[in-house]
């Protein structure tokens, strides 16, 4: 409600603001319609000038026409317009139309009949569709070759009659389709097919400041249009977009699956930073999503990856990813990671276009890799494990046991198996609605658009609404000035399941029944009596299992929201035909909150001993707000002269960032009907309301030239100068800069011949320094905490944080690039190799001091590493018919990532691991934890090395370090055994056209990396046999000598460790999209009052095959989904 | 122009912490950075912990362990991995506290002019004996009595901000910088600091609430921060630790002569009413350290001190022992209120729970904040004792008799004994009174004289047990 009002508003303030402007161009425009010039001597441009300036009529003619040369006198008093320009053209072979106020200047065409000119003949033919032959295509242009003159356009049937001389080469040019040229032939009627363009995006670079010609670009660069984007998998444009370039790379993320309230993490050529390390332990699940993370530019400004990943996919026109330094120099401190550039859509003129979507999603969870014990094999699997043995556990004594597994199989017996695994999880149905609707005239555009979106998770009751309306205005007042507004109010709804983690329900044992006699939930549904070996009273513990639906069932929720404002204003003008000046603004002000309640009754509060009832139950706020301002200004220079072609932006651009958090719990809730914070006994004890408040700033100016000859040899230059914040005082300015070269072989003379064969040849060579500034600011400055929660007797004590390095710098990447651009038989097939090498020195990195200087670490800008690899991208038009056109795509990627050099204090911490992994407090023993090594990849798997189990004795073989053998884990043997990253990764697929239908696939691969196996350690072999556990543990574990088995004894409880016996080769083919769709036949379409209509399928994960079976979406499953969605312009 | 300007968007000032530049801007900022010093005293890993009552005390042999980690700890085992970690926490912190003074020294005197009254002599001068208590200590713990080996590589003397390391100083010469900036805090707080001329000790809510009626939070409780008496006293301790008797005496006695800092009535000490119950001699401290408000330490008291299963308690007859229950300390006021002796848990043995650092939970008051003592006026008279000895021996056995009296025991010392047996009488008398307060751990080392353990076990008077290493951190990352 408050979104709406707000944005009414807006456009209220907007429209006075427009009015106004028009109000003034309008003043402007009240020129005299007649004439008065008195001039000697003059040439035509002086005069045109003279006419500009007291008509306001602009003048539009071609360096061809013959202007030059002659001058006249002059002597007009008052006299009409037309009329004065039939006098002053009297003496050139020229002639005039006057189009909307501009004059345009032609060169007279020989008149009819006279000379030796050819007889004009009548021709008449239809243009269709080249690819069904069928479709008629209304509004093609057709122009003379010869004289360039416009002859006229196609009718509603696709039917055109010109009159030309016979051999006179027709030009044919329609949006979206090649441009044809057909010599004219008289007699029978023509027949003129055009061939859609593949991907007319791909003609050009959208570098976010500028738009360049594909064929002058040095840089690398993958363009996706956004209904391709689409296509692939409409619910999630990060997904969609790695399907494009293999390069842009999504880590798996295994703990979180497919809750759509997940952010993912990505890397684009591999890591550039290193990981923070806070003092806290790593291992691969807990690196935050924003490291490493690619800067996004949304129609020229930085935005989040949240953002992105709420922006409404029928919005998108196009995105580019920026690779290599020539490509993201003009983002210097920012480019380090790559840039990924998102461009939306534009309203088109012409009378009002609805356009509407809508999408329903079917999501399944997807538990193919779950296998968990039934009933009676848990039991026999207790029973095998040493459960009911006395001896074992101090706890219980056999008759006890007897007891214990007794009331169990009756269990068992009595047919209770409950499927804990599905009760938390649902199918779900989600629905999109967006409308679109745009329209206005040449001076002004409009485009409005309104969504509605949710996605229910597959976990019941989690789930992320979308809701979001945005307003563009395109005004031109005056031919060579553009402005442009838009305004997107966004909100978001987030809900997490109540349902907690799904790895709960992956643990409960199928012989708990859920419900008692009478149907009630059971909260305990089990107690087990642990022995904690303390002394005395202690020794023995009751630790209860409980119900994970009784929690369910409570009034417990957590979710978030936020609610944003974008409004983006730009100018744009043509201040001669070669030169432009952009001004963009930007504005976000996005405000963000997060609720979590915890009922009084929650199993979290079960162990709250008596004296603290009253402290039972929690509420948790928290505030985030976020104002951003963005502002750059750029003047473009473009300029062909001759065979020389200059392309420059000069710009600067400033940001700043505000960040603004607030949160408090409160405690002690009476139940859980009234959870309004208002309820709440007091603050949490000792609890004190916590805030946070950064700011960020950033300017930087740019410069950027292409220059080709004869389109060429091309060459690409670009320099920034960035200052920032984050940077020490010492050193506020960065300089970043790159360069390119290109050669278009196809161009060159001894190609001609082989034109047919090889219609596109690009070599471009590229080598540049961008940087990153992955660091918190303030880094850099000594920087005072006040101990607010514990005052000494004489006043508050300020206290210093850090030890502030004045000196700190940004990141730098050298990086580069040599690829190459062929297309084959007229870009029948396409081939894109890349070959690129990044080198980033000066990571940010943690510098241990000694500590009597009063700090055990400051950060410096120590340690390299390098990321090198290759890209190739392959494109077939594999078959193309009257009805049917099959084209075949390929990529592939791979990185290779080493660390050169790190700081003493990385090598100190893998000690502190080692220290980590071997305290059985830790529970770490059997995951690899991360660390550092010189020579060695950031991605290497470290553990200790192992030859399998011993037949004779169940027992594992570990090879120390000086490899001898031995039966005894030491964390000191911990070596790299594995490397996550896969030799090889891509995707490949294809789309069929027939007729209306359309028919794409795409399937993931990867092929020779390694991962570790943690559920063969964490549910297989550390798995506590008193919950259920993966069937191999029953299934395949070592039970008597002689048995060849990848598992230890089965009655082996011991600690299983880090070792390479996990580590698996992680080869996978997945069919992540397939894709059907029909349009409806424009002739069909339009008796029905439609422009376009088309019904789609998109089903997404829908097969996997993988060389390592392991359970994925540890707390959150993994899910596919199948969506339907129909699409309308009218 | 351009540039500049740019450079000043890009300057930007931190909100929710504060530049160092913005905090020196004001005389506030300068008692908040003094403020903060104190609280990094005060915290666990220092005075409000480790070297009050749970570090140095354990190797004290002042309690009584089944736990492997603290049995670790009292047998002196300085490889065993959380000693380890304890001795860095313990140095860490120290120095730490040490960069936060330098960072105040680094700035007061550019900013001189910025101070109202005495405010610049009393925060500087309370910056310099921080700086040399925390370096004294570290001295005490990390390197070799000065008995033993006074030239040997002491502990590095940090006087300024820098990340680079400093040289080692040896043990005389860090000795040294102690007495020098104690002696020019002496004299900064000489004509500045109210405790010399009108000020009353007392607990605070006594009538006219001595020491917390100044309007001034920052004036009020001297006592919590360094003050005159503090340098004095402190300078005491130093000049007796490298032998200087006459130096030591003089300062000593200027404190017990200034007669500022007035024995604990027994009424107080003997109180059964909890919320009127001196625990700690509060009149009788010179300095202490404020722990009242810090909820970790005080809950982390109570499972030291209270509870089924104390972590650090004594056997009974450990204590019965230490205060020569079975001779003339079956009075002393301290045996019977500093212990409370009781069965804890399932064990059969009795154990005696020190009260020393109990509260009472509020909204319960009690008669004096919760503190952990610095420096106290009965070190004082021990120190006049030891240091007046040789010279005038029954002027000494004066001071001795003085504070067994006041602690109400009653049979004075009347005959000369050997020095030796003197230094014994007067070791025994400490070790009663610092209970709870490590200060006897390093009257062992300086005297070099060996530890004894209840269970018959003595720890040889070696560097093995006197000298804790240094951190590995130390070691590894200095570049002198």
């Amino acid at each position: 409600m408050r979104g709406v009002k707000c944005k009414f508003l807006l456009v209220l303030k907007l429209t006075t603001v427009l009015l106004l402007i028009g109000a003034l161009h309008l003043s402007a425009a009240s020129y005299s319609q007649t004439v008065t010039i008195s001039r000697k001597n003059a040439t035509l441009e002086t005069l045109f000038g003279d006419i500009k300036q007291q008509t306001g009529y602009l003048f539009f003619y071609s360096e061809k026409i013959n202007t030059g040369g002659k001058t006249q006198n002059v002597e007009l008093k008052n006299v009409p317009l037309t009329d004065a320009l039939g006098i002053l053209l009297k003496s050139y072979d020229l002639t005039y139309t006057i189009v909307n106020k501009t004059i345009v200047i032609r060169n007279k065409v020989p008149e009819e009949g006279s000379g030796e000119a050819a007889k004009k003949a009548e021709i008449n033919g239809t243009v269709v569709d080249s690819i069904n032959n069928k479709t008629t295509l209304p509004g093609v242009s057709i122009t003379l070759k010869k004289t360039k003159t416009f002859l006229g356009q196609t009718n509603g049937n696709g039917e055109f009659k010109v009159a030309v001389d016979e051999g006179d080469i027709l030009v044919f040019t329609y949006i979206g389709y090649s441009t044809r040229e057909v010599k004219a032939v008289t007699g029978k009627p023509m027949l003129v097919k055009l061939g859609q363009k593949m991907n007319n995006i791909n003609d050009v670079v959208v570098t976010g400041y500028q738009v360049i010609k594909r064929d002058n670009y040095t840089g690398s660069a993958i363009s996706v249009k956004g209904d391709d984007l689409k296509r692939v998998n409409p619910n999630n444009i990060i997904q969609s977009l790695a399907a494009f370039d293999p390069s842009f790379r999504i880590d798996q993320n295994n703990l979180l699956g497919s809750d759509p309230n997940a952010l993912p993490k990505i890397n684009v050529r591999g890591s550039t930073t290193l990981p923070s390390l806070n003092g806290g332990v790593l291992d691969r699940n807990n690196l935050s999503s924003s490291y490493n993370l690619p800067a996004f530019i949304l129609d020229g400004f930085e935005v989040s990856l949240q953002k992105v990943t709420d922006l409404d996919i029928n919005r998108i026109a196009s995105i580019t990813i920026l690779k290599d330094a020539a490509a993201t120099a003009v983002y210097g401190s920012r480019a380090a990671n790559g840039v990924i550039v998102i461009t939306t859509k534009a309203p088109k003129p012409g009378k009002l276009q609805l356009n509407y979507n809508y999408e329903l999603t079917v999501t399944a969870p997807d538990l193919t890799d779950y296998h968990v014990l039934n009933a009676a094999q848990k039991l026999e699997y207790e029973k095998l494990a040493g459960l009911y043995v006395a001896g074992t556990s101090a706890a219980y004594n056999q008759d006890q046991l007897d007891e214990m597994y007794y009331s169990r199989l009756k269990n068992v017996v009595s047919g209770i198996n409950t499927y804990w695994l599905s009760q938390p999880l649902q199918n779900t149905f989600g629905h999109k609605h967006s409308l679109y609707a745009e329209g206005g005239d040449t001076t002004f555009r409009y485009g409005v658009d309104l969504r509605y979106q949710n996605t229910p998770g597959v976990m019941k009751g989690s789930g992320r609404t979308r809701y979001s309306g945005g307003m563009v205005f395109n005004y031109n007042p005056t031919r060579n000035l553009l402005f442009r507004n838009e305004l997107t109010v966004t909100q978001v709804d987030a809900t997490d399941s109540k349902y907690g983690d799904f790895s709960t329900y992956v643990r409960m044992n199928p012989y708990y029944p859920i419900r008692d006699g009478s149907g009630n939930l059971i909260r305990e549904v089990a107690n087990w009596r642990v022995d904690t070996h303390a002394e005395g009273a202690d020794q023995f513990k009751n630790v209860p299992v409980l119900n994970p639906l009784y929690e369910a069932s409570l009034g417990n929720f957590s979710k978030n929201a936020y609610l944003e404002v974008l409004d983006n204003l730009s100018i744009d003008w043509k201040i001669t035909p070669s030169l432009r000046f952009i001004g963009l603004v930007s504005i976000t002000d996005n405000k963000a909150t997060a609720d979590q309640f915890i009922s009084p009754y929650s199993n979290v509060f079960y162990l709250t001993p008596a004296s603290e009832i009253q402290n039972r139950g929690s509420y948790t706020y928290a505030s985030n707000n976020t104002l951003n301002i963005d502002g750059n200004a750029r003047f473009v220079y473009n300029k062909l002269m001759g065979d020389h072609a200059i392309n420059a932006v000069l710009g600067a651009n400033i940001t700043s960032d505000k960040n603004d958090a607030k949160s408090f719990v409160a405690r002690g809730f009476s139940n859980d009907k009234f959870t309004n914070v208002g309820f709440a006994r007091s603050y949490e004890p000792d609890g004190r309301p916590n805030g946070n408040i950064t700011l960020t700033r950033l300017v930087g100016t740019f410069l950027t030239t292409n220059y080709s000859y004869k389109n060429k040899y091309l060459i690409d230059g670009t320099f920034r100068l960035d200052g920032s914040s984050a940077f020490g005082s010492n050193s506020r300015f960065a300089p970043f800069y790159s360069g390119g070269l290109g050669w278009n072989i196809h161009r060159e003379g001894f190609m001609k011949g082989l034109s047919s064969v090889i219609n596109r040849m690009k070599l471009t060579v590229t080598a540049g320094m961008v940087g990153s500034v992955d660091f918190p600011p303030y880094l850099s400055k000594t920087t005072y905490s006040y101990q607010t929660a514990n005052w000494y007797s004489t006043g508050i004590g300020a206290v210093v944080n850090n030890y502030g390095n004045e000196s700190l710098k940004w990141q730098k990447t050298d990086n580069y690039d040599v690829g190459l651009d062929l297309g084959l038989f007229n870009d029948r097939v396409t081939v894109i190799p890349h070959y690129y090498y990044k080198l980033t020195h000066g990571l940010v990195n943690d510098i241990n001091i000694a500590p009597s200087t009063g700090f055990s670490t400051y950060k410096a800008n120590l340690g390299d590493m390098t990321n090198k690899g290759y890209e190739l991208a392959v494109t077939v038009n594999a078959y193309r018919a009257k009805d049917i056109n099959v084209n075949l795509t390929a990529n592939l990627a791979h990185n290779k990532n080493t660390i050169v050099k790190i700081s003493n204090a990385l090598k100190s911490y893998n000690n502190m691991v080692d220290t980590m992994q071997a305290n059985v407090k830790n529970n770490l023993q059997g995951t690899p934890l991360l660390r550092y090594q010189e020579g060695l990849s950031l991605n290497t798997i470290w553990a200790v090395k192992s030859l399998g189990i011993d037949p004779e004795t169940g027992k594992e073989i570990y090879v120390k370090r000086d490899g001898s053998l031995t039966y005894d884990y030491n964390v000191k043997d911990t070596q790299p055994v594995g490397d996550i990253t896969p030799k090889a990764e891509g995707y490949f697929g294809g789309s069929v056209t027939y007729k209306q239908f359309l028919l794409s696939f795409s399937f993931h691969y990867q092929l020779g990396g390694q991962m570790y196996n943690q559920t063969l350690v964490d549910r297989v072999e550390n798995a506590d046999p008193r919950f259920n556990v993966d069937s191999r543990a029953l299934e395949e574990r070592w039970k008597k000598p002689g048995d060849i088995s990848f598992y230890k004894n089965i009655a082996d409880l011991g600690t299983t460790y880090a070792t390479s016996r996990f580590v698996q080769k992680d080869n996978l083919v997945e069919l992540r999209s397939v894709y059907l769709s029909y349009d409806l036949n424009r002739i069909v379409a339009k008796k029905l009052g439609l422009q376009m209509f088309r019904v789609a399928l998109t089903a997404n994960d829908i097969f996997r095959s993988a060389s390592a079976g392991v359970e994925r979406g540890i707390d959150y499953p993994f899910a596919r989904s199948l969506t339907c969605s129909l699409q309308a312009t009218f | 122009m351009a540039f500049t300007s740019c450079k000043k968007f890009l300057d930007v000032k931190p909100t929710s912490q504060i530049e160092q530049d913005q905090l020196f801007e004001n005389e506030q900022g300068f008692k908040e950075a003094l403020n903060g010093v104190y609280t990094l005293c005060a915290a666990q890993s220092l005075y409000g912990g480790s070297l009050t009552f749970g570090y140095l005390d354990i190797m004290a042999q002042n309690y009584d362990f089944t736990d492997v980690g603290y049995t670790n700890i009292a047998s002196f085992n300085y490889t065993y991995v959380d000693m380890i970690n304890r001795n860095a926490d313990i140095w860490n912190s120290s120095y730490r506290a040490i960069a936060n003074c330098n960072y105040i020294l680094n700035n007061i005197d550019k900013k001189k002019s910025l101070f109202t009254g005495h405010n610049y002599e009393l925060i500087k001068g309370e910056a310099l004996a921080l700086r040399a208590y925390l370096h004294f200590d570290m001295l005490r713990m990390f390197a070799p009595s000065y008995k033993s080996k006074p030239n040997a590589s002491g502990i590095p003397y940090i006087t300024s901000v820098t990340i680079k390391s400093t040289k080692f100083s040896t043990v005389s010469q860090a000795i040294d910088s102690v007495i020098t900036d104690l002696k020019t805090a002496r004299t900064l707080f000489r004509s500045s600091d109210p405790i010399v001329s009108n000020y009353s000790v007392g607990y605070p809510g006594d009538d006219g609430a001595p020491e917390v009626s100044d309007a001034d939070l920052f004036m009020q409780n001297r006592r919590h921060r360094m003050n005159y008496f503090t340098t004095c006293g402190e300078l005491a301790r130093a000049y007796l630790y490298k032998n200087d008797m006459v130096n030591s005496l003089a300062m000593a006695r200027e404190v017990i002569n200034s007669n500022r800092f007035p024995a604990t009535n027994g009424t107080d000490f003997n109180q059964s009413d909890n919320t009127k119950k001196d625990r700690i001699f509060y009149k009788e401290l010179i300095s202490c350290w404020y722990i009242n408000d810090n909820k970790d330490i005080k809950s982390f008291l109570l499972a030291a001190f209270a509870g089924d299963a104390p972590l650090f308690s004594p056997t009974s007859t450990q204590i019965d022992d230490i205060y020569e229950s079975g001779a003339d300390g079956a009075d002393d006021w301290r045996y019977r209120q500093w212990f409370f002796k009781t069965k804890v848990g399932s064990s059969s043995i009795e154990r005696a729970l020190l009260q020393k650092y109990l509260t009472n939970t509020a909204p319960v008051k009690n008669l004096h904040p919760l503190v952990a003592p610095a420096l106290r006026l009965s070190e004082m008279y021990y120190i006049a004792a030891e240091a007046s000895f040789d010279t005038d021996p029954l002027k000494a056995m004066d001071y001795y008799n003085k504070v067994r009296r006041s602690r109400g025991i009653g049979n004075d010392l009347t005959d000369i004994p050997a020095r030796a047996d003197f230094i014994g009488l007067l070791l025994k008398e400490a070790r009663k009174e610092f209970y709870g307060e490590s200060q006897i751990f390093y009257m062992y080392k300086r005297l070099n004289v060996p530890i004894k353990a209840a269970s018959g076990v003595s720890y040889p008077a070696t560097d093995k047990v006197f000298v804790i290493p240094l951190p590995p951190d130390e070691e590894a990352f200095r570049n002198n």
